[in-house]
């Protein structure tokens, strides 16, 4: 395990918000270890999900590297880095981004779908994520069916069940009550302890901070502060945000 | 102008005044709240493509619209200018009273009646015109004598000059002109091209001068230029009629008028035939020469000949020289005159439809009439011209009474006159005289002979023909064609035509084709001769029978005037005498009390059934024509008081209506009597109303409106499909800013405030889009305009089928008329309005929190509601009950359509109440939903596209089954719409099993396996939208199919079927002019053409048949009652063809098979046969056989039925009674006249015969029961095997030319009925694939919509490794699953109700003929109409595609 995770150098992005220009990352350095499990956290505006978009290929940067698993993303095409999300990556959203129309267990599936595992395998597979996650008897529900806790659930089904190298989450929890956030969080860390999977996780819910193996702290697209959970110290509104 | 124009000039008033409402409803708005508007406007800009699909979305209803009116706009506009064309600047036409009892003919068969029918009436002198006319339609001798005698009806010169003065005093008319108006047969000797029915319009120099005449180059050309004719002669062969009767008078002879003529007409044959023995029938062209004088009186200007010296036209005196000719390789000996005369001759006979007794008897030449005749033979004009002169010779008088006399007198005198012609030796002397010639004439020929004895055309026509040959056309005069002739004559200028005057044909040469050609040049074509020559030609002199009349302004401003014109026209058309004798009878002391009495009456009567407010009385008095009545009637009694007749009173008798009030009146018999007959003298001429250029010009509109509403009704589905498509798009619309919409509601906004923001957004759509509309509904018009044409054009030239000639009888040009066009925007934009303000209401009901959430609307709200409790439950109920209701009355009525829409009201009100009652239990309603809506939609499918008669052939006896075409019709119209219903209820709730049915066949296609999934998952989640799209997909495809299927009907069936035709090809119609020389025996005459050698094609006719058929009384010989019957009669031709196409189902003992029966119908005329449907039905005769039932007065309403036990398969012993019809039928008592008796003998196998009425017999035994003579007016031919029919068709019109007959090819004018459909038929489909666009830009709207809703969504699937062509795939695949559904809905629905149609009303499509469905067309267009729908799906999925994930998540 020598080579890092996530290698970023130097990352730079800007972008259009009506005629202003945002500077959203101003030069970003973040190495990320496998099995890690990373909260980025700051206050709002501070470029944490343009670094979590940039880092997992879901955004273009302007300048800078970025290497996971030692394979530079601007090396990647388009259909590259699609592909090698499919099979390395899983992503959890903080509006949990299920599809309205399908059931919980397709919902799960459609990542392994894509990278083209059989159908039987996938429902075999599916199934498995689902009562992992503890909703094997919610499988066959519509999203519009579930709870927002049951929903977040699915999500963390659906980007574990291609046992991923990598799972990004943004604010998984932020739609969340803090009992069933905190079930949530208990969840992931358990699959990350069983799994070895490395996660990246942004919020700004001390809560998870916490419970994270390192914290790196954002303001105005830069890095402020990068340490473990020891060195972190909790700012008053995330704490707020753990009460609300 | 008229009511149609006014019409559609108040609807886009109205229309433009409700749009300006809504405007200003806008601006009011903006001024009072302008942040509003702004919020509304301000979405277009924000997304430019989707604002673009939606104009074109609701741009396309306008389209529909538009094309439609601007449609009937360019043919009423093309009408109009036709007419215009035609008509010129004439507006009116004015016509001798007697062309109008002509037509009141036409429309009342008992004319003849009117005067005998009531027999209190006192005698009643009938009026001298009516007496004309009875003559005159007598037909046979007598018309043609009252013709020669008294000449044509018509307007005198004086007449008409007194007319002309007061019109020129008249401000509102312009100009007149005299013309004399006649039908002719009219044939193009050069091309050799006729046609049965065309018109001599004839008119002098004021016409040109006042109205105009171009040739169609444009250049002007005038009357005065036309060379005269033959008119002259005409004029001679009167003159010599009168004379001839006079000089028997001289003589002391007392002679009928029939003996004159056959006097005269033995004259004119031998002045004819004499000519034939020139020279022992060798004529040699150098020997002819011709004074000048001679060529003078036949109306040729001789100037250029006397300037160069000559008194005589000869080949010598042209300085022509027999060697000359020689060198020339003509023979001047050569010519074999006698036979070129003979044959000449022969043809004129035939084409009189005769044989030739006089040629015949003649041809021997009597010796001693050749004396009695020699003076009048070889200076034939000399002679003329000396009875012309009005001094008739002693040898002249002599040897006509000779004629007369019988006695055969040789009357040796000298030629009265010598002349060069006389230089032509006279041959050998006859044998047999003039009472052989007369003896061989029988009555059954007079008519025509007489005319063709006077037919002086053939005389000397050879002389003609020679001269011809050195470039002299010395007897032809000249006409002006119109275009229309033209094209129909194939006729060019310089050729010469035959013109038909009654029988005779009368040689014209073109000299210009021209534009304006009188009223009836649009119709027919149309030859212009000098008024004089017509005068002459039609024995009118001093007559016309037509005034033209121009009103002030020009060709088309003009019309505006017609009515007042018409008026004016009317009071000037009352003889003066005859109008003081009216006033003098109507101030009668025993009239005129009466009449003042009555005057008041009537106003009562009128105003008596009506209680409405004054003003409704005074508008219906003002539009009713009875109103101007009232009026007259009103103001008469005190006109009547006043001293002299006042201009008024005058106005007020020129009314017909009141004339016919006034006769009407209880008046002494007497001054009735008087009365009648001074009405009959009271009108010198009148006005032919139906001829008005206004009455084309309505008929012309009205033919728009039509064709409008024909488009419209056609366009509806589409038109509808629009509607939806706005409503689709404003609901997504609204979903889309639900959760704007919901913070707006939250920071208080009311909820008028959110529809009056979507309404400001609409309208501006709205108006760009009606405005687009417009323009493109205009491009789609003039595309059509252009096959319209096409269509019209092939018609027309197949329509003379038989010269086969390429006209065009129609042309359209492209008009959209502003009306129509503002019509049609200010309805796009009301359409669109109102839907928008209906949408955005629905949208603005939202629950201010699920809305901002983007949370699924909950309907809790509704349920809540008591009322809306009561509607959901009330109105299942409801439909359940009406359901049933409707089920029992289609048992009881055995109407299939009415228990079916019984069956549907049922199963769509049970499955709702399934739905009340489900809901509040336990299980979940999205599977209640399912449940019970598919059951609805596999319902409807079963009830409505089943053919149930077909599936269950076991019950086809039943009566619900026996399907009649309406009730066929009414099961289609209902059904169309309900199979795509039932169809589309059951995809969008099932297709999920679709979605298994993909996984589970595509499972290992790996990466598709997602994609598939979900873009079958999207649209079943939005079934309302993924509904209304494949609906109207389905409605639009469904019509499309249907009418390609009913054209690949159209276009199988080519071959006429047997039954219609009885194995006949050709029919051969009698026309207008076969008046004058009706055919009576066409296979006698063919017999005698062929034995005679002429025309050898006529040998190629292997039958002739024919039926005559007849309304009569009828009864059963058991019944007491008549009711009414059509029977028809066949002759030996017709029953000869007969059993090859016809069959019996039953038979009357005695006869064995089919073979036995006809023979029987050929030889007794005691047996009849009858089709299938005049036998009473089961039900039908146990209804009359009922106690109480309907009775025996009105046995099966009053038809004639057999009684039922005729239906099985041996006939009983069936006798049924006619008669002749009478007025007395319904008393049923008494029999006046005779009956005859009849039995049935057999039964039809089915109900199409060429013969149409359901009882036939022989003609014999019809003959005896009508009482009427048989006059046959139709001909069935039936050709030889391997013949040619067209040229068959063609030589018996050419052969019965000069009877007017026409021929035509059955099965070639089925055809093009069939090709003139399927022309119409194609044109509305395209018309309805218009609708398709609406479809396609549904599918657009919605993909753009989904692309841009589901942008997080698309994000997600990215971030999870969608590859971007797997998005676009999806988004792809999702429209197609919709357009693909829809369009195969709506096919098997076409291909269904198609198929139905083609079964019902294609029954000779049987089994095995080999129609197979239009497949490959209908793939065609599916495909079509897919790939158009998926390139609108295109756009949207690859921006979707091209997105960036993070963007995609990033959109909230």
């Amino acid at each position: 395990m020598n080579q890092p995770m996530i290698q970023a150098r130097q990352v730079h992005k800007t972008f259009q918000a009506g005629k202003i220009e945002v500077h959203a990352l101003r030069g970003i350095d973040l190495t990320v270890a496998p099995g890690e499990m990373v909260a980025i956290m700051g206050p709002s505006g501070c470029g944490k999900t343009t670094l979590l978009n940039c880092l997992s290929g879901l955004d273009d940067f302007d300048a800078g590297e970025v290497e996971i698993e030692g394979v530079n993303l601007r090396a990647m095409n388009d259909r590259a880095r699609t592909a090698y999300r499919a099979q390395r990556m899983g992503f959890i959203f903080q509006t949990f981004n299920l599809l309205p129309v399908i059931t919980a267990i397709e919902n799960v599936e459609l990542p392994l779908l894509v990278s083209g595992v059989r159908p039987a395998e996938a429902r075999r597979r599916s199934t498995a994520a689902l009562a992992q996650v503890g909703l094997a008897d919610r499988a066959h529900h519509r999203p519009a069916e579930l709870s927002g806790g049951q929903r977040q659930r699915v999500t963390i089904a659906r980007a574990l069940v291609n046992q991923p190298a990598i799972v990004w989450a943004d604010e998984p929890t932020g739609n969340l009550d803090s009992k069933t956030a905190g079930d949530v969080l208990t969840l992931m860390q358990r699959l990350n302890k069983e799994k070895g999977q490395t996660f990246v996780i942004v919020t700004h819910d001390a809560a998870i901070g916490a419970l994270c193996d390192r914290v790196v702290y954002m303001q105005d697209g830069l890095i402020v502060a990068d340490g473990n959970e020891a060195q972190a110290t909790p700012t008053a509104p995330a704490g707020q945000e753990v009460l609300a | 102008m008229n009511l149609l124009n006014n019409l559609s000039t108040n609807t886009a008033i109205a229309l433009t005044a409700a749009v300006v409402l809504i405007l200003l409803y806008l601006v009011l708005l903006w001024l009072r709240n302008p942040v509003l508007i702004k919020l509304g406007i301000r979405n277009i800009p924000r997304r430019p493509t989707q604002s673009v699909l939606i104009v074109i979305g609701l741009a396309l209803s306008t389209i529909i619209i538009v094309s439609a009116l601007s449609t009937g706009d360019t043919l009423t506009y093309s009408l109009r200018r036709q007419a215009v064309a035609a008509y010129g600047e004439v507006d009116e036409i004015l016509a001798p009273p007697l062309l109008s009892l002509f037509v009141s003919l036409s429309d009342n068969q008992d004319f003849g009646d009117e005067t005998t029918t009531d027999p209190d009436a006192p005698p009643v002198e009938v009026s001298e015109s009516q007496q004309v006319l009875e003559n005159l339609t007598s037909g046979g001798l007598t018309s043609v004598l009252t013709i020669l005698e008294g000449g044509l009806p018509g307007i005198t010169t004086a007449r008409y000059e007194q007319l002309r003065a007061e019109a020129a005093a008249d401000p509102l008319i312009d100009r007149v002109a005299a013309s004399i108006l006649f039908p002719t047969i009219i044939r193009n000797t050069t091309t050799g091209q006729g046609e049965p029915l065309g018109f001599i319009f004839a008119v002098d120099n004021d016409y040109d001068q006042s109205f105009g005449l171009t040739n169609i180059e444009g250049e002007p050309v005038v009357m005065e230029s036309l060379k005269p004719g033959v008119g002259n002669i005409f004029a001679q062969a009167s003159n010599l009629f009168g004379l001839a009767g006079e000089l028997a008078r001289q003589a002391g002879l007392d002679l009928n008028i029939s003996d004159v003529a056959l006097a005269t007409a033995s004259i004119g044959e031998i002045l004819t035939t004499a000519q034939t023995s020139v020279e022992n029938g060798n004529l040699d062209l150098a020997q002819i020469s011709i004074p000048l004088e001679t060529i003078e009186q036949l109306g040729v200007d001789t100037t250029a000949l006397r300037e160069q010296g000559l008194s005589a036209l000869s080949l010598a005196s042209l300085g022509i020289t027999t060697d000359t000719l020689q060198s020339m390789g003509i023979t001047t000996t050569t010519l074999n005159l006698d036979t070129l005369t003979l044959n000449n001759l022969a043809l004129g006979a035939t084409t009189l439809g005769t044989t030739t007794p006089i040629t015949a008897t003649t041809v021997a030449t009597p010796s001693a009439a050749t004396a009695t005749a020699t003076p009048f033979v070889s200076p034939l004009t000399t002679t003329l011209a000396s009875t012309a002169t009005g001094a008739p010779t002693a040898t002249a008088a002599s040897a006509i009474t000779a004629a007369l006399t019988n006695t055969p007198t040789p009357v040796a005198t000298a030629p009265i006159t010598t002349s060069p012609t006389a230089t032509i030796p006279v041959a050998t002397p006859a044998t047999t005289g003039i009472a052989g010639a007369l003896s061989a004439l029988s009555l059954d020929t007079l008519t025509t002979d007489i005319l063709s004895a006077l037919n002086l055309n053939t005389l000397s026509s050879e002389i003609d023909r020679v001269l011809a040959q050195v470039g002299l056309q010395l007897r032809q005069g000249d006409v002006y064609l119109n275009r229309l002739g033209a094209e129909q004559l194939d006729a060019r200028v310089g050729d010469v035509l035959d013109v038909y005057v009654g029988p005779i044909p009368i040689p014209f040469r073109v000299k210009a084709i021209v534009e304006e050609a009188g009223p009836l040049g649009a119709l027919f074509p149309v030859v212009m001769l000098r008024l004089d020559e017509a005068q002459q030609l039609l024995f009118m002199n001093g007559k016309v029978n037509n005034v033209l009349v121009s009103n002030l302004g020009d060709d088309l401003s003009g019309v505006e005037h017609t009515d007042a014109v018409s008026q004016r026209l009317r009071v000037l058309a009352m003889d003066e005498t005859a109008l003081q004798q009216v006033v003098a009878i109507l101030r009668r002391a025993d009239v005129q009390p009466r009449l003042v009495a009555a005057a008041g009456d009537a106003q009562e009567a009128v105003m008596e059934g009506f209680e409405g407010p004054q003003i409704i009385a005074d508008l219906i008095q003002e539009f009713s024509p009875l109103g101007g009545m009232m009026d007259g009637v009103r103001d008469l009694a005190n006109e009547l008081t006043k001293p002299d007749v006042s201009d008024r009173l005058r106005q007020i008798l020129a009314d017909t209506t009141i004339r016919g009030w006034l006769l009407e009146q209880e008046f002494p018999a007497d001054a009735k009597a008087e009365l009648t007959v001074a009405f009959g003298e009271l009108n010198t001429f009148d006005v032919i109303d139906p001829l008005s250029k206004s009455t084309l010009l309505t008929v012309g509109d009205a033919a728009g409106g039509i064709f409008s509403s024909i488009f419209s009704l056609f366009g509806f589905f589409s038109i509808l499909a629009g509607i939806l498509l706005i409503f689709l798009i404003f609901v997504m619309l609204a979903t889309e800013r639900r959760s704007e919409m919901g913070m707006a509601r939250a920071i208080g906004m009311q909820r008028r405030h959110l529809v009056q923001m979507f309404v400001a957004e609409g309208m501006i759509y709205d108006l760009v889009a009606a405005a687009i509309g417009v323009l493109l509904g205009l491009a789609v018009t003039y595309v059509m305009v252009d096959f319209l044409g096409d269509i019209f054009n092939n018609l027309a030239s197949q329509v003379g089928s038989q010269v086969g000639s390429q006209s065009s009888l129609f042309r359209f040009y492209f008009h959209a008329a502003p009306t129509s066009t503002i019509i049609a925007y200010c309805l796009g934009v009301l359409l669109t309005f109102l839907v928008v303000t209906f949408s955005a209401w629905r949208v603005s009901r939202l629950n201010i929190v699920s809305a901002i959430r983007d949370l699924p609307q909950e309907s809790e709200e509704s349920r809540r509601s008591w009322l809306a409790r009561i509607w959901n439950w009330g109105s299942a109920l409801v439909l359940a009950a009406l359901g049933g209701y409707l089920l029992w009355l289609g048992l009881q009525m055995a109407l299939l359509s009415i228990l079916l829409a019984g069956g549907t009201f049922l199963l769509i009100g049970l499955c709702l109440l399934a739905n009340r009652v489900l809901e509040p239990t336990r299980l979940r309603n999205e599977r209640i939903h399912r449940w019970t809506y598919t059951l609805m939609g596999v319902g409807l499918l079963a009830l409505w596209a089943v053919p149930w008669p077909r599936v269950l052939p076991q019950f086809s006896d039943n009566p619900i089954f026996q399907a009649s075409p309406d009730q066929t019709l009414l099961t289609l119209a209902l059904g169309g719409p309900l199979i795509i219903l039932g169809a589309i209820l059951t995809v969008t709730f099932n297709a999920d099993v679709l979605t298994w049915f993909v996984g589970f066949v595509l499972g290992g296609i790996g990466q598709l396996t997602p994609v598939l999934k979900t873009a079958i998952a999207y649209p079943l989640s939005a079934r309302f939208r993924t509904g209304m799209t494949m609906l109207m997909f389905a409605m639009i495809i469904s019509t499309v199919v249907l009418m390609s299927v009913v054209i690949r009907a159209t276009q199988t069936i080519v071959v006429l079927d047997e039954r219609e035709t009885a194995g006949f090809e050709i029919r051969a119609d009698s026309t207008l002019l076969s008046f004058f020389a009706p055919l009576r025996d066409m296979p006698a005459k063919i017999a005698e053409l062929v034995a005679a050698g002429e025309y050898p094609l006529l040998q190629q006719v292997a039958a002739v048949g024919i039926y005559q058929s007849q309304f009569v009384d009828a009864r059963n010989t058991t019944d007491s009652r008549w009711s009414g019957l059509s029977i028809a009669g066949m002759d030996e031709g017709y029953l000869a063809q007969a059993p090859a196409a016809y069959h019996f189902q039953a038979r009357a003992a005695g006869f064995a098979d089919d073979a036995a029966i006809w023979e029987a119908l050929r030889t007794r005329d005691d047996v009849a046969i009858v089709k299938p449907n005049l036998v009473a039905s089961a039900e039908e005769e146990n209804e009359v056989g009922q106690p109480g039932g309907m009775g025996d007065r009105a046995r099966f309403g009053g038809r004639f039925r057999l009684p039922a036990s005729a239906g099985g398969e041996t006939l009983p012993d069936l006798f049924v009674e006619l008669r002749a019809e009478t007025e007395e039928n319904s008393t049923g008592t008494s029999v006046s006249s005779t009956s005859h008796r009849v039995q049935i003998i057999g039964v039809l196998d089915d109900t199409t015969t060429l013969a149409d009425a359901p009882l036939q017999m022989n003609l014999r035994a019809f003959g005896t029961i009508t009482g009427a003579p048989i006059e046959p007016s139709q001909f069935y031919v039936k050709v030889q095997p391997g013949a040619d029919v067209r040229a068959v068709a063609q030589e018996v019109e050419r052969a019965f030319l000069g009877n007017g007959i026409n021929a035509m090819i059955l099965a070639e004018s089925f055809a093009q009925g069939q090709a003139f459909t399927r022309g119409i038929l194609q044109l509305f489909q395209g018309f309805m694939a218009l609708g398709l666009l609406v479809g396609i830009a549904a599918l657009g709207v919605i993909t753009s919509r989904t692309v841009v809703e589901r942008r997080q969504q698309v994000g997600m699937l990215r971030a999870i490794g969608y590859q971007a062509r797997m998005i676009a795939l999806s988004f792809v695949l999702e429209a197609s699953f919709i357009a693909i559904t829809g369009l195969l809905i709506g096919a098997i629905t076409g291909i269904v109700l198609g198929d139905s149609i083609v079964r019902t009303f294609f029954t000779a499509l049987t089994p095995e003929t080999n129609f197979t469905l239009p497949w490959g067309q209908i793939g065609l267009i599916l495909l079509v109409a897919y790939l158009f729908a998926l390139l609108t799906a295109i756009v949207p999925a690859y921006q979707a595609a091209k997105t960036y994930p993070a963007e995609a998540l990033r959109y909230e």
